[in-house]
């Protein structure tokens, strides 16, 4: 009788143990409020030729000023998503859900969708990340583990793309940590892209959501309009993009305060740089 | 106590995958320890990584059919991996791969309830299906180095007066584009020859295999004057060859008709057969030459930055620069960290070296 008491108890400890150490619940709708950069997200969006505050190499400086954005116009990237770093400062709402093993009610993934993204999962299971020859993603490839009520994640396997909707290229090579932390209906993620094709330093960048009950995820938004294949390119051979300045006379930025991009320009010590500078 | 239970768990769960017919593929896919690393890509068609170039395989009922054979030394290797692979698959009492095709339906079992796969599970499984056809991309030793070891260990079947002619070899078909026949009878015995070759800008397995039809399409100037793309049209994947990769700008052998507008035209052909799943996502998968699995949205970045190169080097031709200024003016350094190279076989300076080769010879 002892022994089967005993049997009792060890099976009721074993059954509590298991429970899950719930960092922090970030699911729901999450509205952009754009109390960052501003003028990029909710005013007239990004300007061309504005590298402000990116640790651009010189590979990342031309990739980004050869390019010219009718890219996005190609029949063949027609709704093209945006990759996982820029989600987090692009235009529109967000969708958290989580997924639950219906048996042991834990947290196997949070699934993540922007306006503009196909799912994004974020596998909390402890799986590891694919081999190197397996495809990449829009989404990348993403693992979450908790570091108290912080949630910390990182991406793999994301496609080619862009840091910023200018331009600002993004490598396949590029990998994405993330800590997401919530303070009552606030939602700040921090992102930290290391690209050792385009960037010369990691690109830090904090981001904000507010919970928002009445809020939904509209559909995607985008039409298929040409189906075909493009029949050229469009590109700026170096040095020939005439519209790198604009944004500058327009504010009135001296141009090597600005256009070039770099991790120079990201500390404070820049400034003292510039004097002198008109 | 906990980690003893969840270990002992674990234990039982890979003792009971072990029992069943997927242990085989699961090693496959996740033995990491593996130098030939399986990647199932759709339908029937698995991508075998580290032998060379990649190699593609077609695996089910009617038996085995390979992309490209990887380098020589590896044959062996690769041999042992499909044969495993076609084992984990066709043997199995629960096909990972599911049927594909309009024909699955025939291969439905008549035999309704009294069914004898009962036999799968209650006896040893069925041998691997044998390699039936090997199909060669393009002539590199990389892509054709283990044809003698893999083509021998296949069969064709045939009857009558054709087998007993002594004309077709034992062992699996080889099929190439004719131009990959003529360069390779150069140097190579009549017995390692391709079986069978194609002269026009296409050429169709003449009947299903594996539930689907199997389609090559002629590349004329892409890698070499003998490039095929090899396309699956119900797995819905294309094995790219050497017009793709995700490793390196592609290798343009001018010497043996390459060229930068042929791999752009290559490129082009397979967004036009393509499809996308979803808002350029998934959908057809393409198997490149050399590097990890892609899709159409891959293929087009490929071909952005080739046509990219190509401009400016064009630009640079017309503006009279020479082929040293050209490469100190350093036009493809935007690119460069992603795709290039300034040691072994295939550097960035070879690249501009073939590509300037073709825009002044185009003149
Ligand atoms: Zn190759």
């Amino acid at each position: 009788m002892k022994r089967v008491f005993l049997f009792l108890f060890a099976a009721t400890v074993l059954y509590v143990i298991p429970v899950q150490a719930q960092g922090t619940d970030f699911a729901g709708e999450w509205s952009s409020r754009c109390t960052e950069d501003f003028i990029a997200r909710c005013g007239m969006g990004e300007q061309l030729g504005d590298y402000l505050g990116i640790p651009l190499n010189a590979a990342g400086r031309m990739r980004a000023e050869t390019s010219d954005v009718a890219e996005w116009g190609l029949p063949e990237f027609q709704c093209r998503p945006h990759p996982s770093p820029y989600q987090w400062r692009a235009a529109g709402n967000l969708r958290i859900t989580k997924e639950i093993n219906p048996v042991s009610r834990q947290l196997t993934a949070y699934h993540v969708a922007w306006l503009r993204s196909l799912d994004r999962p974020i596998y909390m299971d402890g799986r590891p990340h694919p081999p190197e020859h397996a495809p990449h993603t829009w989404s990348g490839f993403s693992t979450g583990k908790w570091d108290g009520k912080t949630l910390v994640i990182t991406t793999t396997h994301m496609k080619q793309g862009y840091l910023k909707d200018n331009d600002v290229p993004l490598s396949d090579k590029a990998i994405m940590h993330e800590y997401w932390t919530r303070h009552e209906g606030l939602f700040t993620i921090t992102t930290i892209v290391t690209d050792p094709i385009y960037l010369e330093e990691p690109y830090i960048l904090s981001s904000n959501y507010e919970l928002d009950t009445q809020t939904e995820l509209d559909f995607f938004p985008c039409t298929i309009i040409e189906e075909n294949i493009s029949a050229a390119v469009p590109h700026y051979l170096p040095g020939k993009n005439p519209y790198l300045n604009d944004w500058l006379t327009q504010y009135g930025v001296p141009e090597e305060a600005a256009r070039r991009g770099g991790a120079d320009m990201m500390y404070p010590e820049y400034r003292l740089k510039l004097k002198g500078s008109k | 106590m906990r980690r003893t239970l969840k270990s002992a768990l674990w234990t039982a769960v890979i003792a009971a995958i072990g029992f069943s017919g997927i242990s085989g593929l699961t090693e496959l896919v996740y033995g990491r320890q593996n130098q030939i690393q399986v990647l199932p890509v759709s339908g029937n068609v698995y991508m075998l990584v580290g032998a060379g170039g990649n190699i593609a395989v077609s695996v089910g009922r009617d038996g085995v059919l390979i992309v490209d054979t990887g380098t020589a030394a590896n044959a062996d290797k690769v041999l042992e991996t499909v044969n495993k692979l076609s084992l984990a698959v066709n043997s199995n009492p629960m096909p990972v791969t599911p049927c594909v095709g309009l024909r699955c339906r025939e291969f439905h079992n008549p035999y309704g309830w009294s069914n004898p796969a009962i036999n799968d599970i209650i006896s040893s499984p069925a041998p691997p299906q044998p390699i039936r056809y090997v199909i060669n991309t393009n002539i590199d030793p990389d892509h054709v180095g283990g044809n003698k070891k893999i083509v021998t260990a296949g069969v064709t079947y045939t009857g009558g007066n054709i087998a007993s002619s002594g004309a077709v070899p034992q062992g699996a078909g080889l099929i190439t584009h004719e131009n990959v026949l003529s360069r390779m009878a150069e140097t190579l015995p009549g017995d390692e020859l391709p079986t069978e070759t194609f002269r026009l800008s296409t050429f169709k397995l003449s009947h299903f295999f594996n539930g689907e039809g199997v389609q090559m399409i002629h590349m004329p100037n892409a890698h070499t004057d003998g490039d095929s793309l090899v396309y699956f049209r119900y797995s819905d994947v294309i094995v790219a060859g050497d017009i793709m990769s995700t490793v390196s700008y592609p290798m343009i052998d001018v010497e043996k008709g390459g060229s930068i507008n042929g791999i752009i035209e290559g490129l082009n052909k397979i967004l036009e057969i393509g499809i996308p799943e979803f808002r350029t996502q998934g959908g057809t998968m393409v198997i490149p030459g050399h590097g990890r699995l892609t899709d159409l949205a891959d293929v087009v970045y490929y071909r952005d930055m080739l046509a990219v190169v190509r401009d400016r080097i064009q630009d640079a031709i017309s503006r009279g620069l020479t082929l040293q200024q050209i490469k100190a003016a350093r036009l493809t350094m935007d690119f460069d960290g992603r795709w290039g190279s300034t040691t072994g076989p295939w550097t960035t300076d070879m690249f501009i070296d073939a590509v300037h080769k073709n825009l002044t010879a185009n003149k």
